[in-house]
């Protein structure tokens, strides 16, 4: 089968779908993971996911809307309660990030989930999206660029020096607690896509990529835009004509764009270093 | 002759308490800045000078005393609001963003809450400010440049420039010149003689190391364990 013989079933245009949409909306939130320093939140809100789709397994129900709802709450115990309670949250990441992961087990053995599905949960499979999934998917994405369109001034504040942010007056924690429930979503969509093992090629590659090429806020999203749907549309359409696992090849697909990214800038900037 | 220039006080702190938890960090502090003067205040870390400038920012609200700006006394929420927009903060950059950001939107962010915010786009005015501020220290050719990509000295005058298009008569600067190069802190202390006397500025700044304040205020404070302890 040739790739346009692929894109004329339902199920393939679904994840093509898909893929372009959190391509182009999840990476975005890569930038507020790095530059807010939610490295173990976002371990934390990932578990959680993890959680909430072995709980929707077990239950009977879409994994993705399991995953949303367990990562609503963790975002909101891990944000406001966070702050009202001046609790570490290093600390309860670690507590939240274990503790869910050995509860999902407990719910995959005392189910009798099969370990061919419970291990889909850590791989992720695009072509398994619903329409439902594909819903989802594309109302996150809208709200995600609606955010950063609408708040982009305050967004590029709180990213550059929260400290500063606060002293002109932006409302910095109501800001990062609500970018912190988007992060959380957009990875409870991307362990649907490509695993949980694999979250980090869908969110944070495309992210790091864009940061190394750009040089203002508003090049580093429209980049990361970009190769957050190169990464994921490429690779899928690679694990399509090289009959490959499809979160591999997105992965794959993603540091390889980062790898170029990062060649690229090295020539360029021996080559400026030469001219001084 | 720089110094106070009238007898009008524009910051006055009286009695301040503050404290993280149990731990007191301000205990009884009083400050009466002159229209006008430079006051530096210096005490080791911890001894609560940032907590000091959240306090005057609004920031923090304190468990005891009075802490009035330009006559107003920060009582609710409005009043800290209000404050917030007669300052202007240079915060402390011992850490570089990992973030790009143009120099250009870095020094517009000082106008947010003053002509443009939530749902309202810059003005040319703004555009205007931004330019005349970067002209003012000697930064506008680094206009489009990456703040990533430029000197500590250079950083602080974009902080500077950011500061200076909040057209405010007040200025708090933490730790301004502590990261800084021999020449590059000459540099900004010049610079900061310059903006004071031509803006009218009254001005605190704050550092752990006394020597750093010496040039640029009039009087410098020593403070310790969240008090005021002597004139230096």
């Amino acid at each position: 089968m040739s790739l346009l013989d692929f894109l004329k079933v339902p199920l393939f245009q679904r994840a093509f779908l898909g893929c372009l949409l959190s391509g182009a909306g999840l990476s975005l939130l890569g930038l507020v993971v790095l530059n807010l320093n939610l490295t173990t939140i976002r371990f934390a809100l990932m578990h959680i996911a993890l959680l909430g789709a072995a709980a929707a397994m077990v239950l009977g129900f879409s994994p993705l809307i399991g995953a949303m709802l367990g990562i609503i709450v963790a975002s909101l115990l891990l944000g406001p309660a966070g702050d009202y309670i001046k609790v570490d949250t290093g600390i309860t990441g670690v507590i939240f990030m274990t503790g869910s992961l050995g509860l999902a087990f407990i719910l995959f053995y005392k189910a009798g989930v099969p370990a061919m599905d419970a291990f889909a949960l850590f791989t992720g499979n695009v072509l398994a999206l619903t329409n439902a999934d594909i819903w989802t998917i594309i109302a996150l994405t809208l709200v995600i660029f609606t955010v950063f369109i609408l708040f982009y001034r305050e967004i590029q504040m709180l990213l550059y020096n929260p400290d500063l942010a606060e002293s002109l007056g932006v409302p910095v924690k109501l800001l990062r607690n609500g970018l912190l429930l988007l992060t959380g979503l957009a990875l409870g969509i991307s362990i649907r896509i490509v695993g949980a093992l694999l979250v980090d090629a869908a969110v944070l590659l495309p992210a790091i990529a864009a940061m190394t090429t750009s040089r203002s806020l508003k090049g580093t999203l429209i980049m990361s835009g970009i190769f957050g749907v190169l990464s994921q549309v490429g690779g899928l359409a690679a694990s399509m004509i090289f009959d490959l696992p499809s979160g591999a090849s997105i992965t794959m697909s993603a540091v390889l764009i980062l790898c170029i990214t990062g060649f690229v800038q090295l020539i360029t900037k021996s080559k400026l270093g030469g001219v001084s | 002759m720089i110094g106070p220039r009238n007898n009008m006080s524009v910051i006055r702190i009286e009695d301040l308490w503050s404290s993280y938890g149990r731990e007191p960090v301000l205990q009884g502090l009083s400050i009466d800045l002159k229209e006008g003067q430079s006051l530096g205040i210096a005490g080791p870390n911890g001894a609560g000078k940032t907590t000091l400038f959240k306090v005057i920012l609004g920031l923090v609200k304190p468990q005891r005393g009075r802490v009035i700006v330009l006559e107003c006394e920060l009582k609710n929420e409005k009043d800290r609001s209000w404050v917030r927009r007669q300052l202007a903060y240079v915060p402390q950059q011992s850490v570089r963003g990992k973030l790009p950001v143009s120099v250009w939107d870095a020094v517009l962010m000082g106008r947010w809450g003053k002509t443009f915010g939530f749902l309202k786009m810059p003005q040319n005015s703004d555009k205007a400010a931004v330019h005349q501020a970067l002209e003012e220290v000697g930064l506008l050719h680094k206009l489009k440049a990456d703040c990533r990509a430029l000197s500590g000295g250079e950083l602080q005058k974009v902080a500077l420039a950011r500061a200076l298009i909040r057209g405010a008569s007040i200025m708090l600067l933490d730790e301004p010149t502590t990261y800084l190069d021999h020449r590059s802190k000459e540099d900004l202390v010049e610079l900061l003689t310059r903006i004071r006397e031509e803006r009218k500025l009254s001005l605190i700044t704050i550092s752990h190391d006394p020597s750093h304040l010496e040039q640029i205020t009039d009087e410098v404070l020593q403070m310790e364990n969240g008090r005021l302890r002597e004139k230096i």
